[in-house]
């Protein structure tokens, strides 16, 4: 064991020596940790903000067949059947906990893009403890007022209090600015329902969100959901549809990253292994030596792993950082995509980076580290060892 | 062949495996480039390739709501308007939802005059337009789910449901579109139905369109044009709001600055270790042969012919493995677009171009090194291999 160890000092000492061969390791194994802790940070912080939206004791009522909360409408007299259910809680004032809701995808008169604005009245605000207003105020009844998300206003700056957005020719006041835990309501916008329907023309609600009395209840709300006639409905538990939701939207990420830092990570090998190679050929006096005087190729072959690995670690401690520098607090936008002219969920989303990255990423720094130093440690300690003291 | 060149040639092959692992770095960092850049750019093109003759009309509070049909009569009465036609946006998906189709109920006769691009054989054209549930499939979307003329097949719709209560629609794929290889790529991708069908089973909002497609006469008149239909309804029950099909498209795609962002950390990413695999690779190259630089020098090579051997060992990797690069991107990227549902994208000169300069740029950049070393070497040192 002690073997092992002073050899590997030894080649750990001598690493200043091969400075360049050792950057390339470094360097090329720090590059595919950034992106790769990049997208592994995009990807998680579009499944985690779907995940951490919705209660399991609330539920969704929704169109049966619709895919989204925004394609989804409930007529009037729907929502007044599901006013009568049982197993849906009560507010603190007597009423029945349930937020009808409508949602538009708006495009702002002078802002090239969409923004998704969600109309509800003061339940909806009570059902969802979770949310907080933090600057300004809420959004007066019967008024053209929006209150902003946090991260909505984080992607357009332009969407500070006291600014106005104008929407089908009205002006729109930005009043104030919620939070509500970093969840995909942080990147919509809120109104006043009624004031919301009336101005841009609609007649229908897109949905329903309940506070059902206990989480248990839920199968039986939904039972009773999809058995009223002629409604046409489902109820979904909220932590549900929103899981869904991230299922369908990461799939493309997750596979265009793993690709490409697959690709990436092939490249690093080929690098790495080029790089030891050379190294390896300079130690060819000094490791012949060395096995001339009895040390086993056992020893030989951990150091120029142990090696490899040191630099690995080097080089993805580096690439986490500048993921870190670069990455972590970037506002991106996620969208689903249904063709030319039609795309849904318009997401506003923070990229986070945590520690789970940073260790996918250094577990793959060290795979490519040790894949590359392998053939080389396998070549030096198996040569002839003659053949090696003759190298000068 | 001159001898400095054999030599160059003979010396990349000195050291075979560490010459074809550099190769395999730089064809795989030349595979990212190309395909990355490829689908941006393939999305760029696509913008480009939208006409400037035709603009398009919508609610003005967004794109997913509607405009009653009979807005239709009136904006063909706006100057300098050729022709107007209408769609409505069906959010198609086969399956699931990570397949979707772009799709659109239409006045079959119109849209097609409306958008030449789109080519139909007549006799199919014919059997479309005497069939309610006829569909025309551009060939790309027919070829990714093997669709084929006569079948019918079940689609759903995002949007809409029928007078079943049920979002799947049933289709019989009578027309294709755009087979031929000169058709537009754009109109390959899609499939396109009577608005009538959709109208009819449909239980909410008869009568209405998603947008309007206006045809201009003169291109350069799409700016006042599309200012006299929005103030001709601005105070109508609906307002409008008229958009290129540009802007119409690019509204829609606010992460392609995200793709544009990431594609760029990738790139950089990969071209900044080649640079350092690649420049080492050539420094260590030059150091272990400077004896061999030496002899040459003292037979009389001019340092020109030297830095010449150096500038075409370092191309023949760069150039060499871009060149593989660029070929197996060309022959991904057309799957590549299928699987992110947009087969109708095409492939960018561009990008060839911008690539084979990067590789030469390379080249030149880590031959500098070696190039400056050589020259100021003197044969007796270089001779000695001292350095």
């Amino acid at each position: 064991m002690s073997e092992i160890l002073q050899i590997t000092l030894v080649g750990l000492r001598s690493i200043p020596q091969r400075l360049g061969e050792s950057c390339v390791v470094a360097i090329g194994i720090g590059c595919v940790v950034w992106v790769l802790i990049m997208a592994l940070a995009m990807l998680g912080s579009l499944t985690d903000t779907l995940r951490a939206t919705g209660h399991p004791d609330r539920a969704l009522v929704l169109r049966d067949g619709a895919v989204a909360e925004s394609l989804s409408s409930l007529t009037r007299d729907d929502v007044a059947r599901l006013r009568s259910l049982p197993n849906i809680a009560r507010l603190p004032g007597g009423d029945v906990a349930m937020s009808p809701e409508v949602l538009v995808s708006v495009m702002p008169d002078d802002v090239n893009g969409l923004v998704l604005v969600r109309g509800l009245t003061a339940a909806g605000f009570e059902l969802r403890p979770e949310l907080i207003l933090v600057e300004g105020r809420m959004p007066a009844e019967g008024k053209h007022e929006l209150m902003v998300g946090r991260l909505a206003q984080r992607s357009a700056p332009s969407f500070a209090i006291g600014s106005h957005l104008r929407v089908n020719a009205v002006d729109w006041r930005i009043v104030g600015v919620f939070e509500s835990g970093g969840d995909v309501h942080e990147s919509e916008m809120l109104a006043d329902g009624p004031t919301l329907m009336t101005s841009v023309g609609r007649k229908e609600f897109s949905s329903a969100t309940v506070r059902l009395r206990s989480a248990q209840d839920f199968e039986t709300l939904r039972a009773v959901v999809s058995s009223i006639p002629g409604a046409n409905l489902k109820a979904e538990r909220e932590s549900d549809y929103y899981q869904g939701q991230s299922e369908t939207m990461s799939r493309l990420v997750f596979i265009v990253a793993y690709v490409v830092c697959t690709i990436m990570a092939i490249g690093a090998t080929c690098g790495a292994l080029n790089m030891t190679y050379s190294i390896v050929d300079a130690r060819t006096n000094e490791v012949a030596t060395l096995r001339a005087i009895g040390f086993g190729t056992t020893p030989i072959m951990v150091s120029v792993l142990a090696e490899s690995t040191v630099l690995a670690i080097i080089g993805g401690s580096l690439g986490a950082l500048l993921a870190w520098v670069v990455g972590d607090g970037n506002a991106f936008a996620a969208t689903q995509f249904l063709g030319p002219g039609a795309s849904v969920n318009q997401l506003t989303l923070r990229l986070e980076v945590a520690a789970d990255h940073v260790a996918i990423g250094m577990l793959w720094a060290c795979a490519i580290g040790l894949i590359g130093a392998s053939l080389p440690g396998y070549r030096i300690a198996r040569s002839p060892i003659a053949r090696g003291l003759l190298v000068p | 062949m001159s001898i400095p060149f054999r030599l160059a040639v003979s010396n990349a092959f000195r050291s075979p495996l560490r010459c074809v692992l550099t190769l395999v770095a730089t064809t795989l960092a030349f595979v990212l480039y190309a395909t990355l850049n490829g689908v941006v750019s393939g999305i760029d093109g696509a913008f480009e390739r939208l006409g400037d003759t035709r603009l398009r009309v919508l609610n003005r509070t967004g794109p997913l709501e509607t405009l009653p049909i009979a807005y239709g009569t009136r904006l063909s009465s706006v100057d300098n308007v050729r022709k107007v036609t209408h769609a409505t946006l069906f959010g198609g998906y086969y399956q699931d939802l990570n397949q979707p189709v772009s799709s659109a109920g239409v006045d079959i006769v119109e849209f097609l005059d409306v958008i030449p691009e789109m080519r139909v054989p007549p006799a199919q054209l014919d059997r479309v337009l005497a069939t309610r549930d006829g569909a025309i499939v551009g060939s790309s979307t027919a070829n990714r789910f093997g669709w084929r003329l006569g079948d019918r097949i079940p689609l759903k719709s995002a949007f809409w449901q029928n007078d079943q209560g049920n979002e799947t629609w049933s289709f019989e794929v009578l027309a294709i579109a755009n087979r031929g290889p000169d058709d537009d790529k754009l109109y390959a991708d899609g499939l396109f139905f009577d608005y009538r069908y959709l109208n009819e089973s449909r239980l909410v909002q008869k009568d209405t369109v998603q947008h309007f497609i206006v045809a201009l006469d003169d291109p350069a008149l799409a700016d006042p044009v599309a200012r006299a239909i929005d103030e001709l309804f601005s105070n109508s029950p609906y307002q409008t709001r008229t958009l290129s099909e540009k802007q119409w498209v690019s509204s829609q795609l606010s992460q392609l600055e995200d793709l544009r962002w990431f594609v760029k950390v990738v790139v950089g990413a990969v071209f900044f270790s080649l640079l350092f695999l690649t420049g080492t690779m050539m420094i260590q190259a030059t150091k272990s042969r400077t004896p061999e630089f030496g002899i040459l020098k003292a037979m009389g090579f001019r340092d020109g012919a030297i830095s010449m051997m150096i500038l075409a060992e370092s191309s023949a990797i760069c150039v060499g493995g871009s060149l593989a690069g660029l070929a197996i991107g060309a022959l991904l990227l057309p799957s590549i677009f299928e699987f992110i549902g947009s087969a109708g994208l095409g492939l960018s000169v561009d990008v060839y171009a911008s690539a084979l300069g990067l590789a030469i740029g390379l080249s030149a950049l880590i031959s500098l090194w070696p190039i400056v070393y050589l020259r100021r070497v003197s044969v007796t040192r270089a001779i000695g291999g001292r350095q």
